[in-house]
């Protein structure tokens, strides 16, 4: 069996699976900290093409040996990458999924892409010196211009119909949400929770009709998930929440990448500027109401993956990472579907 | 022997891995062992704050929902009414109190899932009064979902 931490293993796999190589070295492998839901590797190699030797680097992904915590199937995250490859949205190349079982590393399904240099860390966004106002609006832009591409996409011609719900036309955007959650929660959801059982009936009652287009979305976006490179973003990572929808749903699962910045009174940057500057790129308006709504939702979409979790904890796994999701994630979902359902506790500001 | 208790043994635990283990730890694995470690420690914290807890939270929890229950009950229909009344009533055998708090409280949460779900309107008064339930029972496990963390979960 190969061995994913077995550099020889992962050599001899490579040469079997990697296009156009006489050889292959692996350099180092390694597991990427970052990343709960799913384990990241990478393998650093040294390849010879056509005689010519080069340094290449690949990621290679699976689900964690307990199952996964979303509960979306490898396959789907393999199947957006390879859609996008030939896309103008950036991302890793997706090479392969390695489903014959004589090859899986460890007896377990995995898939190998392209890394793309860069880095997710941009550590002036949380500054509050004036002098790095100027970078963090570029980067706040920069991230919204990659999100236009995103929702302006051609996701039918990519073939995204075929692995997503399409929703039956841009009314029905909010709803198809609500019935893929509960889709999800009738294949696992073991325990009562009158929260979401609320949540639901409230967000059903006040869905939006006014979903100005049908949009490949990307899911959790924004700070963390993306690779950065010289001030642009080279690599939009993490698929795993990714939908057919309203754009809005996107900009409800924006981490820290609008930051809101005053200076002498004077209002710089911040969420009515960049929705202003996202609707020049993209042509779509993001009301306040629907934003506000999928935020609502996005507690639903948390509540998911965390009692996925706990489903998995309860069938025997014993990843303390599954543990963390299924508790004390489990309780923030909840925290943010009481507030988008107007009864926050007093003391609940976790 | 009575003490060492569980909450003293997990403090331990979790404070060893902390002092002595997690700085040691020199993995060439970019962090994801030193990671493991703080969601290890932080767990271990959660844990020993809902043992402390737990018990009387959910005894009070319980009661505050079999009086909701019982006090709109009659404002449901007749077969959502029946499901309540029917949990209303039921009997738990586990054989440590916790257990059996456990157990009747997923009882009693799965029969407010059938009264909301039986009444429509929002505003109805026994939804209004859920949510109040609700709230409470959030604020109930705030000791160990959030006051027990000390530090990065990974």
């Amino acid at each position: 069996m190969i061995r994913l931490e077995n550099e020889g293993d992962v050599a001899v796999w490579f040469r079997h699976r990697l296009p156009g190589v006489d050889d292959v070295t692996v350099e180092r492998v390694g597991r990427v900290s970052r990343g709960v839901s799913r384990e990241t590797w990478v393998v650093d190699v040294r390849v010879i093409r056509a005689g010519v030797a080069a340094e290449e680097s690949y990621v290679v992904r699976r689900d964690l040996p307990d199952g996964t915590v979303i509960p979306m199937p490898l396959r789907e995250e393999y199947e957006v990458y390879r859609r996008l490859a030939d896309s103008p949205v950036p991302v890793s190349r997706a090479l392969w999924i390695e489903d014959d079982p004589r090859w899986q590393p460890d007896g377990r399904p995995a898939y190998v892409r392209t890394k793309v240099d860069g880095h997710w860390h941009l550590p002036f966004l949380t500054s509050d010196d004036p002098a790095d106002d100027e970078r963090k609006i570029a980067a706040s832009k920069e991230h919204l211009d990659k999100l236009a591409l995103v929702h302006t996409t051609d996701w039918r011609a990519l073939g995204f119909d075929r692995i997503g719900t399409v929703p039956a036309s841009e009314k029905h955007c909010a709803t198809t949400v609500l019935d893929d959650i509960e889709a999800w929660l009738a294949t696992f959801q073991f325990e009562p929770c009158p929260a979401v059982t609320e949540a639901l009936s409230q967000l059903r009652d006040r869905a939006p009709t006014d979903a100005p287009c049908i949009a490949l979305c990307k899911g959790t976006n924004g700070h963390g998930e993306e690779v950065w490179s010289g001030g642009q973003i080279v690599a939009l990572s993490d698929w795993e929440l990714w939908r057919l929808g309203d754009p809005a749903y996107d900009f409800a699962q924006l981490q820290d990448m609008v930051p809101d910045i005053v200076r002498d009174g004077r209002r710089l940057w911040g969420w009515p500027e960049a929705l202003e500057y996202y609707r020049e790129r993209s042509g779509i308006e993001i009301s306040p109401e629907r934003l506000s709504y999928y935020r609502a939702c996005y507690g639903l979409i948390q509540f998911c993956y965390a009692h996925h979790s706990a489903y998995r904890v309860r069938v025997g796994a014993s990843s303390v990472r599954l543990v963390w999701n299924a508790t004390e994630v489990q309780y923030r979902s909840q925290l943010k579907l009481w507030a988008a359902c107007g009864f926050a506790p007093e003391t609940g500001s976790a | 022997m009575i003490e060492p208790t569980v909450p003293d043994v997990l403090a331990a635990v979790a404070a060893t891995i902390e002092r002595d283990i997690a700085p040691n730890v020199v993995a060439d694995d970019d962090g994801y062992t030193a990671s493991l470690c703080r969601t290890v420690v932080q767990m271990l914290r959660m844990a020993r704050s809902r043992i402390e807890h737990e018990e009387s939270a959910l005894a009070e929890d319980n009661a505050e929902l079999r009086e909701l229950l019982a006090t709109w009950a009659s404002a449901l229909p007749a077969e959502p009414r029946r499901t309540v009344e029917a949990a209303l009533r039921e009997k738990f055998a586990a054989p440590t109190t916790v257990g059996r708090l456990q157990d009747e409280a997923k009882s009693l949460r799965s029969a407010l899932d059938t009264m909301l779900a039986a009444l429509p309107d929002a505003d109805h008064p026994a939804r209004v009064a859920a949510r109040e339930y609700l709230r409470r029972q959030l604020e109930r496990q705030r000791p160990w979902l959030v006051d027990a963390f000390t530090g990065p979960r990974r």
